[in-house]
């Protein structure tokens, strides 16, 4: 009900300032119910040049915020770069760079995202984890998909053992060796038809799906890895701009 | 004395004023609130202004207007059952009442309730020709969701003048009846027992050619293999029994599957003749109305 009575402020608001502010108070209602997407839309109606330099610190750092956490962080990151032009105090500037970057970090681009993070504390500290952190992040040792689909095609199950799973690998090379061999069993024996359809075409269907999947694997591998360092980086960025705020 | 009078008088004329011009501002104000959710296409202000109003037995909009308003807004959310919950309470003495009505019906037909669309529709007397005219479209499009086609050409008959408003829909209304006339469904039945003579011929004969050449060429394989399998080790060999159970499987699942397929395929059928017309039905609604 508040929003409605929000959206009547916007609807009698004298000029575009007051209906700069109801819009934002509307907008904290809908952040407030977890309702990002329709926060970052109302924002979007405000018209920010009407206003001073303040708010539109804040509705463009809101609006950025919320498209973050809508999950739409193009938009979050165009919403930042429009934050570029107004004054902006010290704490003010650290807290853009930390929005910054974390939507770099979902946006995989590192570069940026440390040049981001570097601004949020002047620490020699906190300046060396926060490279530590990137050089691990850049130095992980990633499997390459396609070498593992490679693999898979010389020898059945290395693809999937290459990608870390051991045990599928060997239950992947131990299931097609055994259609291979009922295949050459039953056309030494005259079972052609059975050698053909049963052997030959269950192994082919197992060849091709056990390459893809250790293609699949190295993938999940990587997203898995790349992850958890993320969650170290957004943990310690976390920390220091919570430092920062208690100064 | 006298001027008392007179100045007590002045001041409760005054004040009388005063209040009687504060009130209509107020509803003023409501009612452009209203009207400019409305109009911003924010429906579920609408409908959450409303009823906080109605909760509060304060509202300077009628109840008629406001169930309106209510119920229009649920139509426009596509919620059906609540639209015609407030829809229905709109009372005959409202301008809008004939609008409520049309809308009760297109909200049953998206609701498969086509009963409910027509008493909505029957019992409404108009006096305007080109409601009346309406009124009949609407309900001859009711009769084909019914598959009633007799009741279809009575209504179609009673349409007396072509208005731009539905006149495409009409002839693309009697386009369907043409075709319902015609057509004849499939059969789950020759589905099934085609399969069973030649495997894959249901899906065939179902109009999914693909999936027909599949399966065909799938049980001719298993059929290959038990037929080898009789051939070296005999009725009673253990591969024998394998691949025949085996192929049995297969077969009784392609039988049936066949049989599905067709049930299927005059569902979909079914659904795309009654998008058809509920689309038919809807537009002139919302061009005659707008």
């Amino acid at each position: 009900m508040a929003l409605v009575y929000y959206e009547k402020d916007v609807f009698e608001a004298s000029n575009q300032n007051a209906r700069n502010i109801a819009l934002l108070k509307k907008a904290y209602c809908y952040k407030h119910q977890k309702e990002f997407k329709e926060a970052a839309s109302t924002i979007g109606r405000a018209y920010p040049q009407a206003s001073n330099d303040s708010l539109k610190y804040l509705l463009g750092y809101e609006a950025s915020l919320c498209h973050y956490l809508a999950e739409s962080f193009s938009q979050a990151k165009l919403s930042l770069i429009g934050l570029r032009n107004v004054q902006q105090s010290a704490f003010q500037k650290k807290k853009t760079s930390y929005l910054g970057a974390l939507i770099n970090l979902e946006m995989s681009q590192w570069e940026e995202a440390k040049n981001l993070s570097l601004q949020i504390s002047s620490s020699p500290i906190y300046q060396d984890s926060v490279k530590s952190l990137y050089t691990e992040l850049a130095g992980l040792k990633l499997k390459d998909p396609s070498k593992a689909e490679t693999l898979s095609y010389f020898i059945p199950g290395s693809g999937q053992m290459y990608a870390g799973k051991v045990f599928r690998g060997i239950t992947s090379l131990v299931l097609q060796t055994g259609l291979l061999g009922f295949a050459g069993y039953s056309f030494l024996n005259g079972y052609y038809f059975s050698g053909t359809f049963t052997g030959v075409s269950l192994f082919y269907v197992f060849y091709m799906g056990g390459a893809r999947h250790a293609e699949y694997l190295a993938q999940e591998y990587n997203k898995n890895k790349i992850a958890k360092v993320q969650d170290k980086i957004e943990l310690f960025l976390l920390e220091g701009i919570k430092k920062e705020a208690s100064l | 004395m006298i001027t008392d009078f007179r100045h007590s008088f002045l001041a409760f004329f005054f004040i009388f004023f005063l209040g009687s011009s504060y009130s209509a501002r107020c509803q003023n104000n409501e009612n452009n609130f209203v009207e400019y959710l409305y109009n911003s296409n924010q429906y579920k202000h609408v409908i959450d202004y409303l009823q906080h109003l109605q909760l509060s037995q304060k509202s300077l909009i009628s109840p008629d207007s406001a169930n309106f308003l209510i119920g229009k807004s649920f139509y426009h959310l596509q919620e059906h059952t609540h639209s015609n919950q407030y829809l229905s309470k709109v009372s005959g003495s409202l301008n809008n009442y004939n609008e409520s009505r049309f809308l009760i019906n297109i909200n049953s037909i998206y609701n498969e309730d086509f009963k409910r669309g027509y008493e909505a529709l029957n019992n409404l007397k108009v006096e305007d020709s080109v409601v009346a005219n309406l009124k009949y479209f609407e309900l001859s499009g009711l009769a084909l969701l019914n598959r009633d086609i007799a009741a279809f050409d009575k209504y179609d008959q009673n349409i007396t003048q072509e208005y731009y408003y539905f006149s495409n829909e009409r002839a693309s209304l009697q386009n369907v009846a043409e075709e319902l006339r015609n057509k004849k469904l499939k059969s789950p039945w020759v589905a099934g027992i085609a399969t069973a003579i030649i495997p894959g011929a249901g899906k065939f004969y179902a109009g999914k050619r693909g999936q027909g050449i599949y399966s065909f060429v799938i049980s001719m394989f298993l059929a290959l293999q038990v037929w080898e399998s009789y051939r070296i080790d005999g009725i009673e060999s253990p591969r024998f029994i394998i691949y025949g159970s085996l192929f049995s499987l297969f077969h009784a699942g392609n039988i049936w599957s066949s049989a599905l397929t067709v049930k299927n395929y005059n569902k979909e059928y079914n659904e795309a003749v009654n998008y058809r017309i509920k689309m038919d039905l809807h537009i002139p609604i919302r061009s005659f109305f707008n």
